[in-house]
């Protein structure tokens, strides 16, 4: 039987706006790939093309060219427009990330045969707005609770100039699946498959990354790395 | 007696997009060499020497800037510019000497490269 982790009411919302940020993600990286694409091809063809149309057709080449141009250029307006969550973030005043993960642990209703350890007090600053952190936090945590066999675990540590938040499960590991793992909508236990790509995409707009590995006491971790903002 | 080109490292895991930018920056006058992973892009920089590395910022699973490093170790006179969805990644890409938004027009792209490679104004 899986296991479920219910969003805490409190993050609902902003769980929601960051799913429809990846989800859209996806497509917008897809689409804009196609867009650059095309106007790079219009680009050369005009180039190749304008100097031999015969001067009767000239001004139409151009007009068709111009209207490309144009239509490329409002399809990309358009996909920024669609964005869930501004590309741009306010930089707030770093954040104690141990305090943010103790205070969502605490708000989480856990499956009776689950023990999920909170991170121990630490100092610790990081760069990343509370609310995304949580999200990203609980998407790992939804992760690691379905798969661990009894025991889940955060922790915060200091990376050189990073913060590495950790969440270590006692499961069976990413093994063969680490290579996928990251891909949209891919999930080896028939979810949604987007946890792990928002957890990511939180990581990214605050200048961090996401690592996956199977340490090699067992299991599988996930390490949100963030930018260290020195110490409380 | 006309000089070499510069050398180009164009990195993009989209094969029309790799293409049709790289058909860009030869017509501007580089010698452009294509990969379309981060793996490939490390193998070619240890066996040539490039003036500029040109790189989308997502590649597969990876992301850019994770290659800067070993692009420096090889040559610590690149260039590095990379392409990116949208310029806010400006302040988060490491190594960076130029951030370019992907939407942008083709002779924007191209003069900054120009600018970036030292040859244009």
């Amino acid at each position: 039987m899986s296991r479920r982790l219910a969003c805490p009411p409190h993050l609902a919302s902003l769980v929601r706006l960051h799913v429809a940020d990846a989800t859209g993600g996806v497509v917008r990286h897809s689409l804009k790939n196609k867009l650059g694409a095309m106007r790079n091809a219009a680009f050369l063809l005009r180039r190749q093309l304008e100097p031999l149309a015969p001067a009767e057709k000239k001004a139409r080449v151009t007009q068709l060219f111009d209207l490309l141009d144009g239509e490329v250029k409002q399809a990309n307006e358009l996909l920024e427009v669609l964005r869930a969550l501004p590309n741009e973030v306010n930089q707030p005043a770093p954040i104690e990330p141990t305090e943010v993960a103790r205070r969502l642990i605490a708000s989480l209703a856990l499956p009776p045969d689950v023990t999920l350890l909170p991170p121990a007090p630490a100092p610790l600053l990081a760069h990343v707005a509370s609310g995304d952190l949580e999200v990203a936090l609980l998407m790992l945590l939804e992760n690691a609770v379905a798969a661990c066999r009894a025991t889940v675990e955060v922790t915060v540590l200091a990376a050189g100039e990073r913060v590495a938040v950790h969440v270590a499960d006692d499961g069976p590991g990413f093994g063969e699946t680490a290579a996928r793992a990251l891909e949209p909508f891919y999930s080896s236990r028939g979810s949604f498959g987007v946890g792990l790509r928002v957890a990511q995409r939180v990581a990214s707009r605050w200048g961090g990354e996401l690592e996956l590995s199977d340490p090699a006491g067992g299991g599988a971790r996930v390490s949100l790395l963030l930018r260290g903002g020195g110490t409380s | 007696m006309s000089a070499s080109p510069m050398k180009v490292l164009l990195v993009d895991d989209d094969d029309v997009n790799l293409m049709t930018f790289g058909m860009l920056l030869e017509e501007r006058g580089y010698a452009v060499t294509s990969a379309r992973t981060l793996g490939e892009a490390r193998a070619l920089s240890a066996k040539e020497r490039f003036h500029v590395a040109v790189l989308d910022v997502h590649v597969g699973k990876e992301r850019s800037p994770t290659l800067v490093p070993s692009l420096l170790a090889d040559n610590p006179a690149i260039r590095v510019v990379f392409l990116s969805g949208s310029l806010s990644h400006e302040e988060l890409l490491p190594g960076a000497d130029l951030v370019l938004a992907k939407a942008d027009d083709p002779e924007t792209l191209l003069a900054a490269i120009d600018r970036v490679a030292g040859r244009g104004p």
